[in-house]
């Protein structure tokens, strides 16, 4: 009978198939295990070089904390925040605005995402610069083995850097900061906050040996760490540390490498690009990177020009403080990176947005809504209206490095040169009009004024103020004196422990050595009306 | 209803048992269905978002228009159109709205979004009978599911800037049941043992794959196909395919003594693939007895039991599954899992660690002891069951938080961690109150009550427990404990919410308990137990009277506690512009109206999204779920048509619910949670569907 035989073999053919091994199930997928990570390297050799360059990517990673929202983009998200938590940058009461917890400081909150990301993140990467130092030899003497370890150490430094001053205010060196986690460590369950001095003594020795090791390396992009950036962190750290000899002396090998932009460079919106000459370290963003992840980017929220963001669809522009605003001259380029009040600029004149001029005032329906007053136009897009948002960020420009030194000058008794410094770069490059004492300012306040014009935007808002012991002034008692929305007008004192971060529940449950900041309170509205800062009284 | 939301339908079903030999037959069934739905745009994930209708429906306030207007020459209202198509207000009138950019309703409109699911489900047998009670079998059970999605995204709606953009999806699962099984059955000549004894071998094995990409740039707005997709910068197509699989062997054996003594044992030994090599076999089995009293001589007499039965049993079962079956991470916990990507610019790839496995991870383990009794009294006027259980689950799979400063790449790290302990009682009674030749009235209730305590945790969890924004697990304590800031009312003489708190000293010693402050960042979160539900179940009735038949089937839920976060959402001191409010919030403080538990609406963001006990209410619901009307036409009548059975019914499905406030429904979770997780049916989401079914029966 022909069925039977059918159903003979059918059963046969059940009893083979299930023959098979449970142990050759591997993905298939994006998703790599240790053993095809192995077997790739031996395939293709060069592939191992890719967990070197995953930690330089890394730093601006789209949803690089997993949380697949728009404030989750690692160390420019942190770079942002310290922005939007000081005196000059500032977005709208918004329900789009998802950094509505920086302008108001509840990012205090144990259990908020925002603080989270932005504690995970540096230790995420001090971790895998720890894997990666370690998966060497003790005794490792090649070259390239050596420049790999000096570009990890910096990185690690680096992510220090960002750490410790949101924890404690860096000027307190025997301060508990954060946990020290370096390749010995082993117990991360009972790893107490180290002292800022200890944690800066790592710092220095990791800049140390890569401005040592990484002498005459000619890295392959700007993306990576050469010497001059390794001497460019140093300064910073330097001057973190209050060594302003050694924070001037580090920042001249950077500027005597790089020319600043000059005024024609930015009359038009720029800092885009890695390629922009006056970057000597920056994050090179790839469409790679971005796609289906266009939100979570500094184009989609710092940038206006994108027609894929949150700033221009949901017009939650990021915006100059006009505290700020009003003390730049009228002849420094400057005064034309934020719109004025009539949301005009210079900077945007005779630009189309899909053929469209007269950008600041253009609605483009669910793409663009009209600017805001004072709404930055400093950062460009590389086509107005992209949909792609892989627009490169400014991790470290040499403009910074004149101000550092400068600032490194005229604290260690070398007033005069630091006024000429900083009166050559003014003048050549962002106002010809310029006078050091044109406003009036001690030279150190002065110094501090340009940072926060030159580098608003960059990352350095709230570090600075901490830095200097400033407050963070945001209003001059009235409604009127400010842009800032009502739910984040208020003025911060100098020392309020509100200023330092908290540590994030995870971390407070897991790590049993750690004892929370638990000064100052949550500001409210139009507090300490009459605080000023110096600069912008 | 949902404008553009569609679905059709197609099933075939065949089953064919061939009797090959006498002692060989073989099994074939097969399924088949094809359907194809239209659906909304929305994630009940996801809140907040403007893009999803019901978010929109339910928070955006009800002052803004939907459309774009204008007056006609006679000064009438009409709805403005463009080309054909109705032009929506996205911002585009005077009435502003702060928090609402696009319109999702016009997207609902303009856009396009279609599931096509094709299912063929396939079993095959072969039954030897080579002696008396002997039977081998062999089995294979198939499942292939194909499904593909596209979605269109019009550069009418909210792909405006890449004019338009469209996403497809192809999703295929393949998977495998292999069964090999032997079993003897027998009696014991002369006697009244019955044995029966199995074993076998099982097999499952499942594959995901997906291929899945987007383009944008449509050449036709209105085709949702990559082809139709003229973009070059934002092109992606990707695939992948991930495995999983489980085997192990099985055997049990079960012995009755003249239908009166019941005892049974069984044991299986089982892999599965989401662990490493050596800890992937887990030890699994179980052992029973039960004792019908009323098989006994000495209960003949009694005639008011009809059936009686004690039962017992203690068994011991495995969960291999931790985080789910979509992501990708969670088919290989036990491995550290590396992610890549490349730059063109620079021609280098980069790679990164995007998981920490646990090579150690093994089998969770239940051990269940349960004791109960069936029984039937009075000729059917009280039949049920009473059962009391408790189960302990050791080695939890669990994702346990490591601290973050150790730059674990996800925060977490999969373990076998801690025990928990569920203890219960479940009573189950129906009976007849009148059987007649025409009338037969039936009821039924069913009632549960469990409760659920946290044996022990990770030897590196502090006695505090682990805490979260709004829940706490410690030992003693259970996995739905609240762990929450409590309001303390509203402040008559400013109108300002207050809240307790806990003074510490500088050392962080308490030094005064349950002061009250403004302050919100100040607010102390206090433990304040379960929100488990005490007491839920069902209960019914059905009548049938010559011909005519109705039934009712309610369920309940009592004594538990569930957080609303859209009534929090709904309540907000007016800091979301242009957003809702709930009624209540008409009974906020002001200088008339001080004597009030609604704090003043003055933009107070303090609160913002975190959980605060003032919106905890009861999850008390009573729901009626099925009413059922009937007539049966009399058989004498459809015979001369030719049918042996005729009925006509209209049916009811989720008439109704009744809980503490309008619009919660603790039907859907648990109610632990906070403003954005957790809260059951959110704001993002629809409410359970009414469905109203007629329709006539017929047997040949």
């Amino acid at each position: 009978m022909k069925l039977n035989k059918i159903y003979l073999t059918l059963a046969a053919g059940l009893a083979f198939t299930a023959c098979s091994d449970i142990d050759e199930i591997v993905p298939q997928s994006d998703r790599m295990l240790e053993s095809q990570v192995k077997e790739t390297n031996t395939i293709v050799p060069s592939r191992a070089e890719a967990s070197f360059t995953g930690m330089f990517t890394s730093i601006g990673k789209p949803y690089a904390a997993n949380y697949e929202t728009p404030d989750d983009f690692a160390f420019l998200v942190m770079a942002f925040c310290n922005d939007l938590e000081g005196a000059d940058a500032l977005m709208p009461d918004s329900g789009y605005n998802w950094f509505s917890v920086c302008g108001e400081y509840s990012s205090r909150n144990a259990n908020y995402r925002n603080p989270y990301i932005r504690y995970r993140t540096p230790y995420k990467l001090i971790a895998d610069v720890n894997t990666f130092v370690s998966g060497f030899p003790e005794d490792v003497s090649d070259e390239n083995s050596i420049r790999l370890i000096a570009q990890a150490r910096a990185l690690r430094a680096f992510a220090y850097m960002q750490l410790v001053p949101a924890f404690q205010f860096v000027t307190n060196l025997d301060g508990p900061a954060v946990p020290l986690v370096t390749p010995e460590t082993e117990d991360f369950t009972h790893n107490p906050r180290a002292a800022v001095r200890d944690i800066y003594t790592l710092v220095i020795e990791d800049l140390n040996y890569a401005v040592e090791k990484l002498e005459g390396f000619k890295r392959s992009s700007k993306m990576y760490i050469d010497q001059t950036v390794a001497y460019g962190l140093r300064a910073r750290a330097n001057l973190d540390l209050g060594n302003y000899d050694d924070a001037a002396a580090d920042a001249a090998r950077v500027i005597a490498q790089y020319t600043p932009a000059s005024i024609a460079e930015v009359s038009k919106p720029s800092f885009m690009s890695i390629d922009e000459h006056n970057w000597v370290w920056g994050y090179d963003m790839t469409a790679a990177l971005t796609l289906k992840k266009t939100d979570a980017t500094p184009s989609s929220w710092l940038r206006s020009f994108s027609g894929d963001s949150y700033s221009a669809a949901c017009q939650c522009y990021v915006s100059i403080n006009k505290l700020l605003w009003n003390k730049i001259p009228a002849t420094d380029i400057r005064k034309q990176w934020w719109v004025d009040e009539g949301l005009h600029s210079t900077l945007i004149e005779g630009l189309t947005w899909k053929g469209k001029g007269d950008i600041a005032n253009l609605t483009l329906n669910n793409e663009k809504e009209p600017f805001l007053p004072y709404t930055n136009v400093k950062f460009g897009c590389l086509t107005i209206g992209t949909t792609t948002n892989d627009e490169d960020f400014p991790l470290m420009r040499v403009e910074e490095m004149i101000l550092v030194r400068a600032e490194g000058l005229a604290k260690s008794g070398k007033e005069a040169e630091a006024a000429q410094l900083l009166s050559d770069f003014v003048t050549t490059y962002r106002d010809p009009q310029y006078s050091v004492n044109g406003r009036g300012l001690s030279l150190a306040d002065e110094i501090w004024f340009q940072r926060r014009v030159e580098l608003w935007g960059e990352g350095f808002g709230i570090y600075d103020i901490k830095r200097l012991g400033k407050p963070p002034v945001r209003f001059h008692g009235t409604p009127e004196s400010t842009n800032f929305a009502p739910a984040f007008r208020f003025n911060m004192a100098a020392d309020d422990g509100w200023l330092l971060m908290r540590f994030p529940q995870t971390e407070l449950d897991t790590n049993f050595s750690i004892e929370d900041n638990n000064n100052g309170s949550l500001p409210v509205m139009d507090q300490n009306p009459t605080l000023r800062d110096g600069v912008t009284d | 209803m949902v404008s553009n939301s569609s679905y059709k339908r197609y099933t075939g079903r065949v089953n064919a048992d061939y009797q090959v030999k006498k002692w060989f037959k073989v099994t074939t069934s097969l399924n088949y269905s094809h359907s194809n739905s239209q659906v909304a745009d929305y994630d009940d994930e996801s809140f907040g978002s403007s893009g999803n209708i019901f978010y929109i429906v339910n928070n955006m306030g009800p002052i803004y228009p939907l459309y774009v207007r204008k007056l006609d020459d006679n000064g009438n209202p009409y709805i403005v159109t463009e080309n054909g198509r109705t032009v929506y207000d996205s911002n585009n009138t005077n009435f502003k709205r702060p928090n609402f950019v696009g319109n999702a309703i016009r997207d609902n409109e303009v856009d396009d979004r279609h599931n096509y699911a094709d299912v063929l489900v396939g079993k095959w047998g072969a039954i030897f009978t080579p002696v008396e009670g002997l039977t081998l079998s062999a089995n294979l059970g198939v499942t292939n599911d194909n499904t593909r999605r596209t979605e269109l995204y019009s550069q009418f709606g909210s792909a405006s800037a890449d004019d338009g953009l469209v996403y497809v999806e192809h999703n295929r699962l393949f998977s495998t049941n292999q069964q090999y099984l032997a079993e003897y059955k027998t009696t014991i000549a002369g006697t009244e043992h019955s044995i029966d004894i199995l074993a076998g071998y099982e097999q499952y094995k499942k594959t995901r794959q997906r291929l899945y990409g987007q383009n944008d740039h449509l050449f036709n707005p209105l085709i949702g196909e990559l082809s139709n997709a003229d973009g070059t910068e934002k092109k992606s197509v990707k695939s992948y395919t991930n495995e999983y699989m489980t085997e192990g062997f099985l055997a049990r054996a079960q012995y009755d003594y003249a239908g009166k003594y019941f005892a049974s044992a069984s044991f299986r030994r089982d892999a599965s693939s989401r662990f490493a090599k050596g800890h992937r076999w887990g030890n699994f089995g179980s052992l029973g007895a039960a004792w019908l009293v009323t098989g006994e001589e000495f209960m003949k007499d009694v005639s008011w039991v009809d059936m009686l039965k004690f039962k017992v049993s203690y068994g011991v079962q495995g969960n291999d599954n931790l985080g789910g079956d979509i992501e990708p991470q969670w088919y290989y916990p036990y491995a550290d899992q590396y992610t890549h990507s490349y730059n063109a610019a620079t021609s280098e790839y980069s790679m990164q660690l995007a998981f920490k496995g646990n090579s150690d991870l093994t089998w969770e383990t239940s051990k269940s002891f349960n004791i109960g009794a069936d029984f039937e009294l009075l000729g059917g006027v009280l039949n049920g069951s009473l059962e009391v259980f408790a189960r302990k689950t050791e080695d939890l799979l669990y994702e346990k938080d490591v601290p973050l400063s150790a730059g674990n790449p996800t925060g977490v790290i999969p373990v076998n961690v801690g025990s928990i302990m569920n203890k219960g009682v479940e009573l189950t009674l129906d009976g007849s109150i009148i059987r007649t030749k025409d009338v037969n009235w039936t009821w039924n209730l069913n009632l549960s009550h469990y409760n659920n305590k946290i044996l022990s945790l990770d030897s590196g969890v502090s006695e505090e427990g682990i805490k979260g924004g709004y829940r706490i697990y410690k030992v003693g304590g259970s996995l739905y404990d609240l762990y929450i800031r409590k309001y303390a009312g509203v402040d008559p003489e400013t109108g300002q919410a207050l809240y307790y708190y806990d003074e510490t000293d500088d050392d962080g010693n308490v030094i005064a308990t349950m002061k009250t402050t403004s302050d919100f960042s100040k607010a102390t979160q206090y433990e304040d137990g379960s929100i488990l539900p005490k007491l839920y179940g069902g209960f019914g009735t059905s009548i049938s009277a010559y011909g005519f038949d109705l039934s009712a089937q309610f369920s309940y839920q009592l004594g538990g506690r569930y957080y609303d976060g859209s009534y929090q959402a709904l309540m907000h001191t007016q800091s979301s512009a242009g957003q809702a409010w709930h009624r209540d919030a008409l009974k906020a403080w002001t200088p008339e109206n001080t004597n009030t538990d609604v704090p003043r609406l003055d933009g107070d963001i303090q609160v913002a999204q975190t959980a605060v006990d003032r919106f905890l209410i009861s999850s008390n619901y009573l729901s009626v779920n099925n009413v059922t009307l009937g007539y049966t036409v009399p058989a004498r009548l459809v015979k001369r048509a030719g049918l042996s059975s005729l009925r006509v019914y209209v049916s009811g499905e989720n008439l109704a619910v009744i809980t503490a406030r309008k619009g919660v429904d603790p039907r859907f979770s648990l109610g632990l949670g906070s403003y954005t997780a957790g809260s059951g049916l959110s704001t993002g989401s629809y409410g359970a569907m009414r469905n109203i079914t007629g329709g006539i029966t017929l047997t040949f």
